[in-house]
């Protein structure tokens, strides 16, 4: 085997320029494949796991039912949705319900945080949705928490001189000892400041990724009740105050607006919207284990009567697919045209070596041993070309990503890096590359194979 | 009775050429001891090339029966029959078919490379075969530096690698000057002599033929006669050989 190698390398050698060209098509064929896919994969984990998430479903009321009998989304519901008969097939990974803030609210604050000398002033009404706290466990880290501090627990009371607990307020319209409520945002916010407000706004500084942190702990004040847009509550009295306090940002989070634990919304629907809209939920979110499972899941939904939102990420994906498909395919066939261009050089090669192969059999090489030293030659040269081809693609990656970020201006969710370039795809880049030089020089390999050494050795 | 080193019976060989149907060798009924010199001469075309590739299991599109040490050529798979050029035949051609690419020493040892068995001394092997031709000293040498008897010394010396029992040389000094070529007779009588090893060498050369034990003349394909020689470098009676 390792005399074998030798012969390889030595022929190699010899055949350089040979070589050299017919892997050019390789290198070109491969590090359009690799960038053309490594490009496909980070748009759609930037697209697809962070602006349009594809893991899960959003089951919404049907707008409209047959008798024109309203279908309601309330806590038996989702216990059917969590719990799927065994036909379905499949059981989704999470379920939890989502409940939207149904009456006026307006807030304030953020002064501090964007060093201005007045607060932002926004609008909350239609913004603002309760999730359960579970689902948002390991998007929240110590010392803050998105728990329901009222859930079970009756505040203590508090006036002028009375001091409430560390960690609480004294909510002056209530004289009660609150903790602020905890919020969640989602990267959403972030990406649309960064991309859309900040530019537009002199003055207003972008945040980068790494000091999101600084928002954790932040508070600002919402108004219960009362919107800027004119509108009060109907019922519930008089509006109130709350301090809210971030605690986290979350991809579970309302893509716009604010995540609050669900208790809160109830309880403030009960208030100022009714009974009726502190039962049901305005969505039910179903995490999938898989994407195959989308299908399946969908089915039941329907079958149950209910809707689900329209995704743009399957849109989007679906897109993302066909241009990859396009591009893949481009790719493939230039590695095809290589594959024949290897093939007629190892023709041409193995034409001007028939004597040498004479000699070859002559001393003692077996068929089998001339076409493996023949595909030895293709499998170094693909390999070689793979990694080339490889590294083009790299190289190529690394200059977009440079060019985006010095030359193209901010929006939002833009990327450090378009490309991923997963171990598959790096394995797979250098063995499509073995593989065509194989396919190409298999042909040849059998053709000196079967030469007749006698016939052979007066090609000379 | 030991059974002959080769034995050839009713070995015949055609090929077709477009319209014409060339007879290459017709009824070759051949027989060689081991520890014998043999020369083949014959006028070009005869089939003494042809003669020698079916010995050397370079060629099996024949009929008859064709034995050597002891294997009948034609039963042996394609593995079998490489192993047999690998280990029981070496050869030496008019052109030298050296490798340019590989050293003296790679030359030498490019059996080594197809053995059956893995061979961890090639090396060294080659070194002791080029030393045994005379050119040890040209060991790391490309053959393009090499003179024309030089190189015939490192294609025997490649044939000598697996110091098989037979040596089969086609015009081995057809390329050489005379004195060169009386060189590599000297060594050929050498090997044969001190080796014991058996000798079949195609060639036009009285000097070559005569040196050997017994001299096979080829026309047409058909063996028209044969005769002992006597061992002797330069002896004047092997002229007559000349065909």
């Amino acid at each position: 085997m390792g005399t074998l190698l030798r012969l390889i390398r030595q022929n190699l050698r010899r055949n350089l320029k040979h070589n050299l060209l017919s892997a050019i098509g390789i290198i070109v064929g491969i590090a359009a494949f690799t960038f053309f896919l490594a490009l496909s994969g980070g748009v759609r984990h930037v697209v697809l796991g962070e602006i349009f998430p594809v893991d899960r479903l959003e089951v919404i009321p049907p707008k409209s039912t047959l008798f024109g009998g309203a279908r309601e989304l309330n806590d038996a519901v989702v216990k059917r949705l969590r719990n799927p008969p065994a036909e379905v097939g499949v059981r989704p990974k999470a379920v939890y319900a989502k409940m939207k803030l149904a009456f006026p609210a307006r807030g304030w604050g953020g002064k501090d945080v964007l060093r201005r000398s007045r607060d932002f002033y926004f609008e909350i009404s239609g913004f603002c949705d309760g999730v359960d706290p579970e689902i948002m466990e390991g998007d929240v880290s110590p010392p803050f928490a998105f728990d329901d501090w009222l859930a079970g627990h009756k505040p203590a009371k508090c006036s002028k001189g009375n001091v409430c607990p560390e960690g609480h307020y004294c909510a002056w319209d209530l004289y009660e000892c609150h903790r602020p409520v905890p919020v969640m945002i989602s990267r959403h916010m972030i990406e649309l400041y960064n991309g859309s407000i900040a530019p537009t706004h002199p003055g207003l500084p972008k945040i980068p990724d790494f000091v999101t942190s600084i928002f954790r702990g932040k508070t600002f004040t919402m108004e219960l009740g009362r919107s800027y847009l004119g509108s009060q509550a109907r019922q519930g009295g008089r509006p109130t105050h709350r301090r809210m306090q971030l605690v986290g940002i979350s991809d579970k989070a309302t893509p716009l607006g604010i995540t609050v634990p669900i208790g809160y919304v109830k309880r403030w629907n009960k208030r100022y919207a009714g009974d009726k809209e502190s039962e049901n939920y305005s969505s039910v979110v179903m995490i999938v284990k898989s994407k195959s499972d989308i299908t399946p899941l969908a089915a039941h939904v329907k079958s149950m009567g209910f809707d689900l939102t329209e995704s743009e990420g399957e849109k989007v994906g679906l897109f993302i697919t066909l241009a990859t498909v396009l591009f893949t395919l481009i790719s493939v066939m230039i590695v095809l045209i290589a594959a024949i261009n290897i093939a007629h050089t190892f023709m041409m090669l193995i034409s001007e070596r028939r004597w040498e192969i004479g000699v070859l059999r002559a001393v003692g090489a077996t068929r089998r041993q001339i076409r493996a030293m023949i595909l030895g030659e293709a499998l170094v040269v693909g390999l070689t070309s793979g990694t080339l081809g490889l590294l083009l693609a790299y190289a190529a990656a690394r200059a977009c990503d440079w060019y985006s970020a010095t030359r193209i201006p901010d929006f939002p969710f833009k990327p450090d890096t378009y490309f991923a370039f997963s171990p598959a795809l790096i394995t797979a880049s250098v063995g499509f590359a073995a593989l065509f030089c194989l396919l190409g020089a298999f042909l040849p390999a059998n053709r000196a194979a079967r030469m007749e050494p006698a016939m052979a050795l007066t090609m000379r | 009775m030991p059974e002959p080193l080769i034995q050839f019976e009713g070995v015949n060989k055609h090929y077709r050429s477009g319209r014409v149907e060339n007879h290459v060798l017709r009824d070759v009924e051949l027989s060689v001891e081991a520890g014998e010199l043999v020369a083949v001469v014959g006028t070009s075309g005869s089939g003494k090339s042809t003669l020698l590739n079916i010995i050397g299991g370079l060629d099996r599109e024949y009929a008859g029966s064709a034995r050597v040490s002891g294997q009948d050529l034609a039963r042996l798979s394609d593995a079998q029959l490489s192993h047999f050029r690998n280990e029981k035949v070496g050869f030496v051609f008019q052109q030298f078919n050296l490798l340019d690419h590989l050293s003296c020493a790679e030359n030498v040892a490019l059996p080594a490379m197809f053995a059956v068995r893995q061979v961890n001394d090639a090396r060294e092997r080659a070194v002791s075969a080029l030393s045994r031709v005379g050119i040890g000293e040209k060991v790391d040498e490309l053959p393009a530096n090499l003179s024309g008897g030089q190189k015939q010394r490192v294609a025997i010396a490649r044939a000598l690698f697996n110091r098989p029992p037979l040596l089969l040389c086609d015009e081995p000094t057809g390329n050489l000057d005379s004195r060169t070529g009386q060189q590599i007779i000297e060594l050929f009588v050498s090997l044969n002599q001190d080796d014991g090893i058996t000798m079949v060498i195609v060639t036009h050369e009285s000097r070559v033929s005569g040196t050997a034990h017994r001299v096979i003349r080829l026309e047409d394909g058909r063996i028209v006669g044969g005769s002992e020689g006597s061992i002797g470098i330069g002896d004047p009676g092997a002229e007559a050989m000349e065909g």
